[in-house]
């Protein structure tokens, strides 16, 4: 069991810079939360100083009601694998993972055990004889995971440890993570700056800014249900389109007039009651709209005619499975995720459609969402 | 310190050393007298001190070529090929554990594990070829997510360029010392420090306070850097590190640009700096700086 409480969290530097800020969370058991955010944003710190590498300024820090603020790192039942994790060179897979437990002198047949256990969780019991030198990039990757397996910790805590891989086996070693928190059922907080990472591995995500939690959600209401400005940019690559737009009221229609009033898109009921309902009427707001959201196909522009508009394709980048297509569009760099059936090509005018069900609203100001 | 307690602290640090008691009774001046017992205490512990008394000595620039010669001849020390020296700053005391860690992460390679204090450890490693920065910092990187995982005692850690002389040590440690604390002054959030990463830092650290009050007061009269939020300094700092390019800093902060250039404005409105010309955005930088130093 392992229920981790972090209550009004602060941390301030002696040189007076704040890098964590009322941070408020409660993780249960076997959870799987991921800390996420551009660097500096104080995800890091935050499992630092849940490890107790790092003080906590303020605020109080528990693990299953147990106040953690001032036990030592090494009494407060966790395992960490960080970035730049390297193994000892001379010794079997065997001994790396047994290393930490044999200073702690912890008995040799107990060792065994657990080294095991840890390598047939990780699928590394055929290489336990091996070198490092002898191991793939993954392999080396799941002997530091097994090193933090073996001291069977209430939770660990992982620090970017992808990311000195090369991208295919990052996205290998992503399932891998996956299927190893299943298996055993752990707590496990991660961080990382990769989006896609949060949104594949989490049970929740923690978005954070400037050493503020911004949001803190399940993956998928993340990506649909941003509560402001920046999580709707950082969740989802290529990231949601931001267009200026004033929102008018027309009879009984609302509008998102945008492009100097050249385009008015046609806000559907619910969302249009939101705007107006907040005062938004005649006001300037930010329409966010993801790039899956801007179709290109005939038929669907037929059933929007409310919501079309036309652009020169900048460029055309064909990925498989899906083309981007990117243009200017008022006053906006613009990108729109279509079929790559699409006949659309560099330098060709385009029509396309918002599907403004899927529209987002946010505040100029305060950056914070209207409606989604 | 005055030459009174240097000489009580070299007498004590003999009569610790040899286990004898001296007493003074000398006709010479203090400074003479000073600079006879550390020649005599640099000579016993020359003779009988252990490697980490040669090596600290060495780093301390207390030893003359004779004795760095005899030294590395006692203590079978390799004077081809290059060294690099880290400094282990610990939160707390090191154990042993930390340094089998470290010998055992370099192995076979050899490297010498220097006990400085009961918090500070140094770290040489030899090596034939020279190491590039990009690869030290790597190590340096190394040693402290291993320790700090495998026996959980936080550690900063500080490094340099290699040297192949033993003479250029103490050369090498003084960058050390320095670094050390201008690293966590500016860097708080890091923990590892090159020297040569931090120049303007080292600059602004070693200068009078007055000077740099009176910079800020001259310069930026109406920029409080104390009062400015997390996030007006994080989109500043964006915007400078990324060479004052606004595309650039709105993709990193996942921003609309129209947004970016709203709080540069606003910046520019609190502050008096226009951070989109370089002269400004160079005070910035400066203030920026100067505010985590005084």
């Amino acid at each position: 069991m392992a229920n981790i409480t972090l209550k009004n969290i602060c941390k301030t530097y002696p040189n007076g810079a704040e890098a964590v800020k009322d941070f408020n969370l409660d993780i249960k058991d076997k959870e799987f939360i991921i800390f996420v955010g551009p660097s500096g944003c104080g995800k890091s710190t935050t499992l630092r100083m849940i490890a107790g590498l790092e003080d906590i300024t303020s605020g109080e820090l528990s693990i299953d009601g147990k106040i953690m603020n001032d036990v030592e790192p090494k009494d407060r039942d966790i395992a960490m694998v960080f970035q730049n994790y390297a193994l000892y060179p001379h010794m079997t897979v065997f001994d790396n993972m047994a290393f930490a437990l044999k200073l702690r002198k912890v008995p040799a047949d107990v060792i065994k055990e657990k080294v095991e256990h840890a390598a047939k969780v990780l699928n590394l019991t055929e290489y336990l004889q091996r070198k490092p030198k002898a191991l793939s990039g993954g392999q080396r990757q799941r002997v530091a995971m097994g090193r933090a397996i073996v001291r069977e910790p209430k939770v660990f805590l992982m620090d970017e440890p992808l990311s000195n891989l090369d991208a295919k086996l990052r996205v290998q070693m992503r399932t891998e993570i996956s299927k190893l928190h299943d298996d055993l059922g752990a707590t496990i907080i991660y961080v990382t700056h990769d989006q896609t990472e949060a949104m594949t591995l989490g049970t929740r995500i923690v978005v954070m800014k400037d050493g503020v939690a911004q949001q803190i959600d399940t993956p998928q209401n993340l990506y649909n249900k941003p509560c402001n400005q920046f999580v709707a940019g950082f969740i989802g690559s290529p990231q949601m389109n931001f267009i200026d737009a004033v929102v008018k009221k027309v009879g009984d229609k609302v509008y998102a007039s945008i492009d100097g009033g050249k385009t008015d898109l046609l806000v559907p009921a619910a969302k249009a009651k939101v705007l107006l309902e907040k005062g938004y009427e005649g006001k300037t707001v930010v329409f966010g709209i993801r790039p899956e959201d801007i179709n290109d196909s005939q038929m669907f522009i037929e059933t929007a005619q409310e919501c079309k508009f036309e652009a020169k394709i900048n460029v055309y980048e064909l990925l498989g499975a899906e083309v981007f297509l990117y243009f200017d569009y008022a006053g906006a760099k613009v990108t729109a995720r279509v079929d790559p059936r699409t006949t659309a090509r560099t330098g060709d005018t385009v029509t396309f459609a918002f599907d403004m069900e899927k529209a987002h609203f946010f505040d100029k100001d305060t950056e914070m969402t209207i409606t989604n | 310190m005055d030459i009174k307690t240097d000489i009580r602290q070299t007498l004590d640090e003999l009569n610790s050393a040899t286990g004898i008691t001296f007493s003074m009774d000398s006709d010479m001046s203090e400074e003479e007298t000073l600079e006879k017992l550390k020649l005599l205490l640099n000579r016993y512990k020359g003779v009988n001190g252990s490697k980490d008394d040669f090596y600290i000595r060495l780093f301390e620039g207390k030893m003359d070529e004779a004795e760095i010669a005899e030294g590395t001849r006692k203590f079978h020390l390799s004077e081809s090929g290059y060294k690099i020296l880290f400094l282990l700053d610990f939160k707390d005391t090191y154990t042993d554990m930390d340094i089998t860690i470290i010998t055992s992460l370099f192995y076979p390679a050899p490297v010498d594990v220097i006990r400085v204090d009961d918090r500070t450890l140094c770290v040489i490693q030899y090596s034939q070829v020279r190491h590039d920065r990009e690869k030290i910092e790597a190590t340096a990187h190394e040693i402290q997510d291993m320790i700090e995982t495998q026996s959980m005692n936080p550690v900063r850690i500080s490094y340099d360029e290699p040297f192949v002389d033993y003479k250029e040590a103490s050369y090498i440690y003084r960058h050390l010392q320095l670094i050390r604390k201008v690293g966590p002054l500016f860097n708080s959030d890091r923990y590892v420090y090159g020297y040569y990463q931090m120049g303007l830092e080292k600059i602004l650290y070693l200068t009078d306070t007055d000077i740099l009050t009176d910079y800020c007061f001259e310069n930026m009269p109406d920029a409080n850097f104390k009062e400015l939020d997390m996030e007006t300094v994080n989109t500043i700092r964006t915007f400078l590190e990324s060479d004052l390019s606004i595309a650039e800093t709105a993709r990193k902060l996942y921003l609309h640009r129209n947004t970016l250039v709203y709080r540069l404005d606003k910046f520019q409105k609190d502050t008096g700096l226009d951070v989109r010309k370089f002269q400004d955005a160079f005070k910035c930088h400066m203030g920026f700086l100067i505010n985590k130093l005084i």
